[in-house]
């Protein structure tokens, strides 16, 4: 089920009603779980076990590296082994398979698995249980309730934010009732997510994927068409988060925030600590950190390349969000190149966009081969009704990016606003979806990974 | 008594022409919101064998007679018609007398989806096609408060972003290029292309047609028309099968394999050609095939139906040739 599904106001005001009647935590905890369980298995009942499965191994592994202190480092290896195992059979499998026989290796034929909704995302964070046990952050729990619980919180659960365990687990055992601040902060999340996803998001995507989709798509239409997805996709993934956030503070659960202006970055490590901010800590802290661990420069721009190489394939098993990741990673090992005076704010800012428009190009292109044939068109010159298309491109881009500024203003100011002004912001939020939202919202743009 | 017989006779004729006048007011009003087309399309003819429904897509690369070139057998029969949905094809069988052994419609998963109709002329074509809708049109149409807000609603909606996304090229002096590029696209009105806002479209209020008028509303497929369009197939000895049409960017795969499954799923059978060897020149638009392509692509399809079935998976249509 989506955010955007007819029926799931009615799921989360269920949910939260009886999260608030329940008389203790342990009930509490089992309306979330059968909530998240309902949630997750309508429209695909078939993937349940794999979600169900991912936590259980977990459950069990860390439970054992607590019998068995000596083979904590064999029973991490089943897990990362499971889950990892279960993430590259489903997501990567093809793709392996396309690549063997390329290269003229004997591969059986495609699979065809379907691509259970969230994997990346739930096995990053059930894993994330795992090593913070294994590393000695957290103690396991004895629940494999409470293990599946953490993992399948449903706000969370199809694309993030990727919680860690030592901060999501506490809260799901705590008795904890939203407070009237924190439900009407769920009012500011959700409308606001509502507005970026149905008004900003999926109208631009209408004009981004027919900047794509011509036969021959001319540069300038392709480069209005980038520019108008930088913030189609900011949009699309921060309603996604925003909407989250928003639902889970009427369960009484606090997530974490994914993006802080990140367009604003003015390097592309602060790119980084800007953009996916849950998945960008979880590589820093559980691959870039392990592979760097106190080397010197060589180590650790190794490390990064490495790091946003493998962030880039986790986004999609398609050889253009591999250039994607090793783009950003050639960006970011390169700024430690450049002359100081190149890298400070007013210069670095501007230089960080330019390097961030062109890996959207590559991660919105629809394979490497569409970016080599469009780029040998390249200087062909347009004729005035591709420039006026892309000009209406970019305006309607440029009116989103202004919206989406705003409103971002507006969100991170109105727990100080008068009740009044703040119920009109909702109220407003509220005719701009009735007017804007198309008939049948788009999936998620992050639901694909 | 002679004199009260008049009298109520003169009363009867009053009263008969008050409603012959009432009753003609009503026709003229009602023909006047709703205008019929003054013809409808062709009914399928009872001895086709292979009959060819959908809307612009199936008009651009299904061609009758290459179809049959290919199946090598006669009876191939075109009845696709420009701009029509589900509800029109569904229509289109029920009204005729076909039994026909296939029935091929060449669309997306998009375009299959839809199952109401919001504009005059997509009901007025759907009354076009049968004298009574009954059911269909309740469920197509739905209640006429509900349509007064949707359409009002698409109209503000059209104005606010022609306004905005017509705001930078009229700056610059282009609006009339931009009109150009809106209205010189070769796709039908209720293509995918036109369906989404062309880019600064003016489509302003009362601006009839304007591209998110058009924009019917789209259902789960399981909601949709094509249970229906299945069953009325099969209930005429028949099969239905989804041509689901090449794409430019061929090379980059099959695509999502759940677009296909799901459409076996609810009873019909898939030609799946989206990786079709079709060369990048071949295509007008995005879906629409050049004529001599369409013709080369159409035989292939009958060809392969012969030779392997209703059925066809992506790869049996995506090698050479």
């Amino acid at each position: 089920m989506a955010f955007t599904h007819p029926w799931y106001p009615g799921l989360l005001l269920l949910t939260a009603l009886l999260a608030a009647a329940a008389p203790g935590a342990r009930p509490r905890a089992l309306v979330l779980l059968v909530a998240s369980l309902v949630f997750y298995g309508w429209g695909q009942p078939w993937a349940l076990p794999l979600l169900i499965g991912s936590a259980l191994l977990d459950w069990a592994a860390a439970l054992g590296m607590a019998r068995w202190p000596r083979r904590r480092g064999l029973l991490l290896g089943v897990s990362l082994a499971g889950n990892l195992g279960l993430l590259g059979l489903f997501k990567y499998g093809d793709f392996v398979l396309a690549g063997a026989a390329t290269l003229g290796l004997p591969a059986p034929g495609p699979l065809g698995l379907p691509l259970p909704p969230g994997i990346s995302f739930f096995t990053f964070q059930s894993l994330s249980y795992t090593i913070d046990v294994h590393a000695g952050r957290l103690a396991p729990r004895r629940s494999p309730l409470a293990v599946l619980g953490f993992v399948a919180l449903f706000p969370q659960l199809v694309a993030g934010p990727i919680e860690r365990a030592r901060d999501l687990l506490p809260q799901l055992e705590a008795h904890r009732r939203p407070t009237r601040a924190d439900l009407a902060r769920a009012a500011d999340l959700l409308a606001w997510g509502a507005v970026q996803k149905l008004v900003i998001a999926d109208t631009l995507a209408l004009y981004v994927d027919l900047s794509f989709a011509q036969p021959n798509a001319p540069a300038l239409g392709v480069a209005a068409g980038v520019t108008a997805f930088l913030v189609q996709i900011l949009a699309d993934f921060g309603g996604y988060t925003d909407l989250a956030r928003g639902s889970a503070l009427m369960l009484g659960v606090r997530l974490r925030g994914n993006f802080d202006r990140p367009y604003a970055a003015t390097s592309p490590g602060d790119f980084w600590a800007r953009w996916h901010q849950s998945f960008t800590s979880w590589m820093r802290d559980y691959v870039y950190t392990p592979l760097a661990s106190d080397g010197g420069a060589l180590r650790r721009s190794a490390a990064a390349a490495i790091t946003l190489t493998l962030a880039g394939l986790w986004h999609g098993a398609a050889w253009h969000f591999v250039a994607w990741g090793a783009w950003f990673a050639a960006l970011t090992v390169g700024w430690r190149l450049l002359p100081r005076a190149l890298r400070r704010p007013a210069i670095g800012a501007p230089l960080t966009l330019a390097g961030v428009w062109v890996g959207m190009l590559i991660f919105r292109a629809p394979s490497l081969s569409w970016l080599a044939e469009r780029a040998r068109h390249i200087g062909d010159p347009p004729h005035p009704q591709q420039i006026a298309a892309a000009a209406a491109v970019l305006g309607i881009g440029a009116a989103g990016g202004l919206l989406l500024t705003a409103g971002g203003a507006a969100l991170r100011r109105a727990e100080g606003a008068r009740p009044p002004i703040r119920a009109g912001a909702w109220a407003l939020s509220i005719v701009l979806v009735m007017v804007f939202a198309r008939d049948t919202a788009r999936d998620f743009v992050y639901f694909r990974f | 008594m002679s004199t009260s017989a008049s009298k109520a006779a003169e009363a009867a004729g009053a009263l008969l022409l008050a409603a012959l006048i009432a009753g003609g007011a009503g026709a003229a009003a009602w023909s006047a919101g709703a205008p019929h087309a003054d013809a409808g399309p062709a009914l399928p003819s009872p001895g086709a064998r292979t009959l060819v429904l959908g809307s612009s897509v199936s008009l651009a690369d299904l061609l009758p007679d290459a179809l049959c070139a290919g199946l090598q057998e006669p009876g191939c029969e075109g009845r696709a018609v420009q701009g029509s949905q589900p509800a029109h094809w569904l229509a289109l069988l029920r009204e005729s007398e076909a039994r026909p052994a296939r029935v091929l419609i060449a669309a997306t998963p998009r375009m299959l989806a839809r199952a109401r109709l919001r504009t005059d002329e997509d009901i007025a074509l759907l009354e076009a096609i049968t004298d009574e809708p009954g059911l269909l049109r309740r469920a197509t149409v739905g209640s006429p408060l509900r349509r007064r807000l949707g359409r009002g609603r698409l109209r503000l909606r059209d104005a606010a972003l022609g306004a905005v996304a017509g705001a930078l090229p009229r700056a610059l002096g282009l609006g009339g290029a931009l009109e150009a590029a809106r209205i010189g696209l070769p796709a039908g009105p209720n293509d995918p292309q036109t369906q989404v806002p062309r880019p600064g479209a003016p489509g302003g209020p009362g601006r009839a047609g304007g591209p998110a008028d058009r924009e019917p509303e789209e259902r789960p497929l399981h909601e949709g028309f094509v249970p229906d369009l299945v069953r009325e197939v099969e209930d005429r000895g028949g099969a239905l099968i989804v041509v689901l049409p090449p794409e430019p960017d061929a090379a980059s795969g099959c695509g999502d394999p759940a677009v296909a499954d799901g459409l076996r799923a609810l009873g019909a059978r898939v030609a799946d050609a989206r990786a079709a060897p079709v060369p990048a020149g071949a295509f007008r638009t995005r879906q629409h095939l050049h004529p001599a392509a369409a013709a080369a692509f159409s035989e292939a399809l009958g060809a392969a139906l012969r030779r392997g079935g209703p059925d066809l998976p992506c790869s049996a249509l995506s090698g050479p040739g």
